[in-house]
């Protein structure tokens, strides 16, 4: 490989990076949807390098995984994996200080991205080791995890002074309940469109989009223009209130639980902060909002990683899986360009993620948190039309239904995560086809 | 800590000179500015920038080898869905399925395992382009993604035409003797077997299964030529038929425990023309000719079609004629179904009862002593006239003096039926049609004779049938069993 080729691999980076910090401020949109678009475009017209496709890829999954944070702290737009960050986020834009919990998000992103490049080179013979032993037992590890969702869950309205045994007994069930019946809900939505295209045939590759915006997106937008909750007016800050201990701490955690969701299938970084949280004793907004940044960078970005390890090459997380169609990383010196274009992404999409947040706290202020939640909502509703069609309007629908069950009784939002977690879980434990066999299915 | 400022510096709120600020919460004393990313950032430019640095030129970091060989025989679940180079033998293949979906199927062995190699589309294109077509005893190297599944088993999809490597070793001079004797030395040897000669040719689903025989030694092998072969041949030399005399050169892979040839190409085979066919011997001698190519004549007494269940669940058609010489030597002949769907079909429809014929077929005692007509078939219809003047088996009035001890006559009986059993949901599926007085033989109809007889023409309860057929002892019972449909004809 010649310098200029080098050059060249990483300028498509740079150029994926861009383009993932453009979609990062669409509503509903996701890296991934960009890069199915790209791939399909690919295999009609396999007329250029693959590997400058892949190394696009690097660039987009890289800038989406650091600059969405932005969005998702002033728009409340987040994705399945950032949903879980909603509080502490929000609690800083209500203090007016999202500017500051986008730097926490972005200085944890950018410790992922030094945890990922520090256990890259020595990550080869541990993986190898790590998948031949827990591959066949991934079925009931996955069984744990929901296990341990579930039955982790707190009554929110515990201690209440309802006057009869019969009203305690509700507060202290009523969100645990609710959270079981979100969980079964959106399990049943996945068994269904995994065995099922509800959207046109010829778009069910983005088949899961309206459902991930109907149990997430929808409800909170909705949630924003009922409440007429009002917005401070944003502080520009040149610094955070956390001090170094902290974010060691929040990169740490982040980076245990993006491993365990960018290896674990179906596992998002949610989920994986979840349990990394619970077994590091993570607390404080500081470390919770860093370890978010950290866990979902190593989560989207580690999971694509994957792939291109020696001995490894392993297809997890959305953008390995799309990307393995069309190429597939075969020497060690791919590897190496993939670690050098991922350092250099994480950069450039940080100074951008920067400047970003600085423009769009002077933008909430310009237009108006319930407008912007309006434009959203919009935005959202046409998105889904444009790939679902009418039947994807339905499907989000229903999701929204679903995901306003999990707002009213205030259960976390990972329940929700059921629609991937279910049928998964019963496919690799061998149960799957018989269920859906017996739900008339198939 | 207390602090001279008087604006929070996070919420941009007044704080007076308080520690924790009254409107957002923050703890002023904690102050980290942004050199934390800054530091962060060169750390990840030092360390990106050494990666980049290791591909150009100096190798600072541990290197990764270019190509990390995996032993088949570990690929397990650990694996499914990894990328691996393996490097073995051509145990097995090239399977090559034509435009528009063309894939290419082959198998690797490593000395630790087996696994099968799928290629397809564009890839596989590109292999047959260049030239790269694997055959048994190629050595290849080859980087693909493994899939281990519990039901489907465990294979290599090669993505990438471009990382296999393929190395062909010179073939060996052998004889047919030599390659047996050794075995399993042999395996996934390339080798050239001169002067053999065709004496069966086995049709099957996928592929031809030939017979070799070297003519000075009396040794035999079989020869795997797969179907999709021939879509890859400018020229197909003439070699499906019985005595062609042949060079080839084929890999020697493995089927039930013995060796066979695994032909790679139509180019490995020259075609040396034809030896005679062999001389006919009479009906009554075939027992001196066990496991020899010979030639029978004889007029057909009686016709049938029946199947056998494999072990592994498979089921094959097989047609057997009995052929007489005009006296009592009755010779059974065997003809597989996908050997008998390669006679033509104007002579196929003679094969009826009464037709004299000449035929080619090799005797074995498996299952009885019998001649397997061996293909390609070379049936000669000599007289189809015959049949006018045919005398059918034996009437047999009295059904009751038919005992166990008549199994494997012919006979030709005519009753009424008293009752249709139907028993076409169980294995073999078959149809009693009881006739006759208490104690006599009913009429055992197999489900792929009474499912030809044409809807009109079965037999109802009432109906006088007459029955040409076999006497056979099925399930500790006695029965006339027909042949073929037009062995079952109702009169009345």
């Amino acid at each position: 490989v010649t310098i200029a080729e080098i050059s060249v691999y990483l300028l498509a980076a740079i150029g994926g990076t861009l383009a993932g910090s453009l979609i990062s401020f669409i509503p509903g949109l996701h890296a991934f949807n960009l890069a199915g678009f790209a791939i399909l475009l690919y295999i009609a017209f396999p007329a250029f390098d693959p590997l400058l496709l892949a190394m696009v890829m690097a660039g987009l999954v890289v800038g989406y995984a650091v600059i969405s944070s932005a969005g998702s702290v002033y728009f409340s737009t987040p994705d399945d994996s950032l949903r879980f960050t909603r509080l502490p986020s929000q609690r800083y834009l209500l203090q007016g200080r999202g500017h500051e919990a986008v730097m926490l998000l972005g200085i944890g992103s950018l410790g992922g991205l030094l945890f990922l490049l520090v256990v890259a080179p020595i990550a080869s013979p541990i993986l190898y080791q790590l998948r031949r032993l827990l591959t066949p037992h991934l079925w009931w590890i996955l069984g744990l995890v929901i296990l341990y969702m579930l039955q982790s869950e707190w009554p929110r309205d515990y201690g209440s002074r309802a006057l009869t045994r019969l009203g305690r007994l509700w507060d202290g069930w009523s969100s645990l309940l609710a959270g079981i019946l979100v969980f079964l809900l959106s399990g049943a939505v996945g068994l269904i469109l995994v065995n099922r295209s509800i959207v046109p045939i010829d778009r069910s590759f983005q088949n899961i989009v309206p459902a991930f915006i109907g149990f997430v997106a929808i409800p909170w937008n909705l949630t924003n223009l009922i409440s007429r909750i009002e917005i401070p007016k944003q502080h520009v800050s040149n610094t955070i209130s956390a001090n170094k201990a902290e974010i060691a701490r929040g990169v740490s955690s982040g980076a245990l639980g993006g491993s365990v969701a960018a290896y674990t299938p179906i596992v998002t970084a949610g989920i994986g902060s979840f349990l990394a949280g619970h077994s590091t004793s993570t607390r404080g907004d500081v470390q919770f909002t860093v370890s978010y940044g950290a866990a979902r960078f190593v989560y989207y970005v580690g999971a694509y990683m994957l792939l291109w390890i020696p001995l490894v090459h392993l297809a997890r997380g959305g953008m390995g899986w799309i990307m393995s169609v069309a190429y597939s990383p075969k020497e060690a010196w791919e590897f190496w360009l993939f670690l050098g274009a991922m350092a250099l992404s994480g950069i450039v999409a940080f100074c951008i993620l920067l400047g970003m947040s600085r423009y769009l706290a002077r933008a909430l202020e310009r237009w108006g948190y319930r407008n912007i939640s309006l434009a959203m909502l919009v935005a959202l509703v046409a998105i889904v039309f444009a790939l679902g069609s009418w039947q994807g309007l339905v499907l989000m629908t229903i999701c929204t239904g679903i995901g306003l069950i999990q707002i009213t009784f205030r259960t976390r939002w990972m329940n929700c995560m059921g629609i991937l977690l279910v049928p998964i879980f019963l496919n690799m434990a061998g149960w799957g086809p018989r269920i859906v066999e017996f739900l008339g299915l198939v | 800590v207390k602090t001279e400022e008087q604006i929070c510096p996070y919420c941009g709120k007044p704080t007076g000179k308080l520690e924790v600020c009254t409107n957002c919460g923050a703890d002023l004393g904690k102050r980290t500015t942004l050199k934390i990313a800054l530091v962060i950032g060169c750390m990840i430019f030092a360390v990106g920038a050494s990666f980049i640095w290791q591909i150009i030129t100096i190798k600072v970091l541990p290197e990764v080898p270019k190509v990390t060989l995996t032993a088949i025989g570990e690929i397990d679940e650990g694996y499914d869905y990894a990328y691996v180079w393996i490097e073995g033998t051509v145990s097995g293949g090239p399977r090559y399925r034509a435009p528009p979906n063309v894939r290419l199927d082959f198998s690797v062995d490593d000395g630790t395992g087996k696994i099968d190699v799928r290629v397809y589309s564009e890839q596989a294109q590109k292999i047959v382009d260049e030239n790269k077509m694997p055959a048994v005893g190629d050595v290849v190297k080859l980087f693909g993604r493994a899939r281990v599944d519990p039901q489907r088993g465990r294979w290599i999809t090669l993505d990438s035409a471009e990382k296999f490597e393929l190395k062909r070793p010179e073939p060996m001079l052998k004889t047919i003797h030599e390659v047996v004797r050794d075995f399993p030395e042999t395996l996934y040897e390339r080798v050239i077997i001169e002067n053999v000669v065709v004496i069966n040719l086995r049709p099957l689903a996928s592929a031809d299964v030939y017979t070799l025989r070297d003519e000075v030694t009396g040794h035999e092998i079989s020869m795997y030529v797969h179907r999709g072969l021939e879509n890859l041949a400018e020229e197909i030399p003439p070699i499906k038929k019985l005595m062609s005399r042949l060079t080839v050169t084929a890999g020697v892979g493995e089927w039930d425990e013995k060796p066979q040839l695994v032909l790679n190409s139509f180019k490995d085979i020259e075609n040396l023309g034809r030896n005679p066919l062999p001389s006919l011997i009479p009906l009554e001698n075939i027992d001196e000719h066990v496991d020899n190519l010979v030639g029978i004549q004889g007029k057909i007494v009686f016709a049938e079609l029946t199947h056998i269940k494999t072990k592994e669940d498979e089921i094959y058609r097989i047609y057997k004629l009995w052929l007489n010489n005009f006296n009592e030597d009755t010779v059974e002949v065997r003809i597989w179904g996908s050997t008998y769907d390669l006679i033509p079909k104007e002579n196929r429809d003679q094969l009826r009862r009464g037709t004299v014929l000449k035929l080619y077929g090799k005797v074995s005692t498996e299952y009885g002593l019998h001649v397997e007509l061996a293909g390609p078939p070379e049936v000669w219809i000599l007289d189809n006239n015959e049949r006018d003047i045919y005398e059918p088996p034996t009437f047999v009035d009295n059904l009751l003096t038919i005992t166990s001890e008549n199994a494997g006559e012919f006979v030709v009986i005519q009753e009424e039926v008293l009752e249709v059993e139907k028993r076409l949901d169980e294995y073999p599926e078959h149809v009693k049609l009881k006739i006759g007085p208490e104690g006599s033989p009913n009429v055992l109809v197999w489900g792929q004779i009474w499912g030809r007889i044409d809807e009109k023409a079965k037999p109802k309860t009432g109906d006088t049938v007459r029955v040409v057929g076999k006497i056979i002892e099925y399930r500790g019972d006695i029965y006339v069993q027909p042949g073929m449909p037009a062995d079952v004809r109702v009169v009345s």
